[in-house]
């Protein structure tokens, strides 16, 4: 960043490409839209807010996001729901201290911290990617043993790894494989599903989450990321989860699919889903969660709910200004 | 811009569709090999019906033999194809497995004696008993690819070294000699069939695997396996299982291929028994177009691909090549895959095909 700031002192002409709308206001004086391959229009940055900007290049207004936000978040607090999903003094060998957590039925919530602040490793710890060394888990208050993936894939949680390239997809099977590879692993070894059964589940998805690809039969490497991320959480939905983890799911994607996502989120929390939402943005958690846990060191250092949850407190959390 | 012809687009969206299928590989060296064979000799495609020494009728001619000894590797093929899905590398001690399995055949069938007048336990229980010993090795394969996650090649090369010491030790170094007709039928020929046996026997075992791709998810899981490993795993895989489970299986591909190998003989030879049977089992796989680093593989692909590589050698047997210069020739063909499956040159050929591809007219007019 700094080196571009010095490139452009010198005078030298950047074209910079990027889905980072922070990057663009820092190092740009110029910005040209495209959406669907088409020319929006060029604008000064400096006569262009950051809602604009986004408006533009989704096509649409930004507003019908925080009302559905508004519904979900009523659910949850005039609810009270039984919680879905309790660990007491869970650990991993990643490093994380023990931490207790729990989530409510249709309830949205995150973590949040810095990179290596440990959030990742407290999901995979809940879905049992790493090996886990201690601590009790309840389903639905039924106290389970949760020490691989298809544990916790059987008991209903289904996790969305923070880095799709490496974690997520399986880069050369086709869109509709990936689509029901984790639901066709519960399944079992001895119970394939039909083409036809596989056929159905893939267009299904494919038409409900929007997913751009040329067929169901395309390798989910040749797809953009945004799409990509899509199949992913298809395939997470076809399991019909009771708690879905989802580790920056919107990282590295364009912003109508951000957006996209967000909004699937929150209604997802509606019809009853518990969802953990980690997001490196502040304000997508601010925007989907109704219950904020703030992570520092590897260890849980606050939780934020309701009245609390503003940029300015999260900052001073994850700074430690309370404990001073 | 219309285009005048739509005989050659289809054509040539023919030729498209088809060389954009895996299947194209083998198919096309197939014909290559065979469109040679016709103009140097087109007596390679005669067959003749004749009568064995025991006075049954036996088919005779090139093809048949490439029929016959083909099916030794396609048998191979099938379980090399899935070990290098799973794992990405190749087992390159078949042959030596092949050896010992051999060997713990003859063993059961002659017991201590190595001339034994009349068997010594049924045929049946000496097959079962050398499949149970090659998945066992298949198992020490497989262990040190998936629990010790050592390169195959390398984790291989333990059994590709000490295979046919430990074959010949099972013996005491005597070198058995079945005399029972039988036995030799699954080598050969079963009196009154004039197709040979192996044949049958790479055919069942062309359907089991086939109902067995089709019944489990042997083969989504092994690609899944083969192509992300970690992806697989926090889908609820277990990768190490599933790679070892595909070294079980070529384990008992190497059980079967090794008894139709000591049943032509009814007896051995430890050092030359199915000797270099791996590279032309790891070739078949190539052959079929399935990139040897793993993921996406085809199986009927492989199957036809060790047909195509039978092929080859009898066609270079035919014309006097000395068997030490046959891997020179087959050399050749590996470059040629080799280079032919290499990423950039795809991309180069199949960008090439879509300049050959006539345009289809434009809906929206420009």
């Amino acid at each position: 960043m700094t080196q571009m700031n010095q490139a452009k002192a010198k005078g030298v002409g950047i074209i910079f490409v990027t889905h980072f709308l922070d990057q663009v206001y820092e190092v740009c004086d110029k910005i040209t839209v495209l959406r669907d391959g088409k020319l929006v229009g060029e604008y000064e940055i400096k006569n262009l807010p950051r809602v604009q900007l986004v408006s533009k290049m989704l096509g649409k207004d930004l507003d019908d996001l925080s009302d559905i936000h508004g519904e979900s978040k009523a659910y949850v607090e005039n609810g009270k729901s039984e919680p879905v999903f309790e660990a007491e003094e869970l650990a991993s060998d990643a490093g994380i201290k023990p931490f207790d957590f729990r989530i409510r039925k249709g309830e949205v919530n995150g973590f949040t911290g810095l990179l290596g602040s440990g959030r990742s490793e407290c999901v995979r710890a809940i879905f049992g990617a790493d090996r886990i060394i201690g601590g009790t888990v309840k389903m639905n208050g039924k106290k389970v043993k949760i020490s691989k993936p298809i544990d916790a894939m059987k008991h209903g949680i289904g996790y969305l790894p923070e880095d799709r390239k490496r974690d997520g997809i399986v880069g050369d099977l086709s869109v509709r494989e990936n689509i029901i590879l984790a639901l066709q692993v519960t399944k079992g070894f001895f119970k394939p599903f039909t083409k036809a059964e596989a056929n159905a589940f893939a267009d299904k998805y494919i038409k409900l989450l929007g997913i751009k690809t040329a067929s169901a039969d395309t390798p989910i490497k040749s797809l953009s990321g945004g799409n990509q991320q899509k199949v992913i959480l298809a395939r997470w939905l076809l399991t019909n989860p009771k708690y879905l983890i989802l580790d920056e799911p919107t990282r590295g994607i364009d912003v109508g699919t951000k957006i996209d996502i967000q909004k699937l989120v929150l209604k997802l929390a509606s019809e009853g889903m518990s969802i953990t939402f980690i997001s490196s943005e502040i304000d997508e958690m601010l925007r989907t969660c109704s219950r904020l846990i703030v992570m520092r060191d590897c260890k849980a250092v606050g939780e934020l709910s309701g009245e609390d949850l503003t940029q300015n407190m999260i900052m001073n959390t994850i700074a430690g200004g309370d404990e001073k | 811009m219309q285009s005048q012809n739509p005989l050659l687009q289809n054509t040539t969206n023919f030729f498209f569709k088809l060389f954009k299928r895996q299947i194209f590989i083998p198919i096309a060296a197939l014909l290559l090999l065979a469109l040679f064979n016709l103009i140097a000799d087109p007596s390679f495609f005669k067959i003749a019906l004749g009568y064995n020494s025991a006075g049954d009728p036996v088919l005779s001619g090139y093809l048949i033999t490439i029929l016959d000894y083909g099916s030794e590797l396609a048998i191979l093929a099938i379980g090399m194809t899935l070990v290098t899905a799973a794992s990405g590398g190749q087992d390159i001690s078949v042959g030596a497995a092949i050896a010992i399995s051999g060997s713990v055949v003859l063993r059961v069938l002659c017991g201590t004696n190595s001339r034994p007048e009349t068997l010594q336990a049924p045929i049946i229980v000496a097959f079962l008993v050398s499949c149970v010993v090659a998945m066992l090795f298949g198992a020490f394969n497989g262990a040190l690819v998936s629990v010790f996650k050592i390169q195959p090649m390398v984790a291989t090369l333990i059994l590709f070294t000490a295979g046919r010491s430990i074959a010949a030790w099972i013996n005491n170094n005597e070198l058995p000699i079945v005399k029972d007709a039988t036995f030799s039928y699954f080598g050969s020929f079963i009196p009154g069939i004039p197709v040979p046996t192996p044949f049958f026997i790479a055919l069942a075992c062309i359907i089991i695997i086939h109902l067995a791709l089709r019944f489990t998810n042997l083969g989504l899981y092994s690609q899944s396996v083969g192509i992300n490993d970690k992806s697989s795993s926090l889908n609820g895989l277990n990768p190490a299982q599933i790679k070892f489970l595909t070294f079980v299986i070529l384990g008992l591909c190497v059980a079967v291929a090794g008894f139709i190998k000591v049943s032509r003989l009814s007896s051995i030879n430890y050092s030359v028994i199915a000797k270099d049977i791996e590279m032309d089992a790891i070739l078949a796989v190539a052959l079929g177009g399935n990139a040897l680093s793993g993921g996406k593989f085809n199986m009927s692909a492989s199957i036809l691909g060790a047909y195509v590589i039978q092929f080859l050698t009898t066609t270079l047997y035919k014309f006097d090549v000395q068997s030490d210069a046959l891997s020179a020739y087959k050399a050749v063909v590996v470059i040629i895959l080799v280079i032919l499956s290499a990423p950039i040159v795809r991309e180069k050929l199949s960008s090439l095909f879509k300049a050959l591809k006539p345009r289809q007219p434009s809906k929206e007019g420009v």
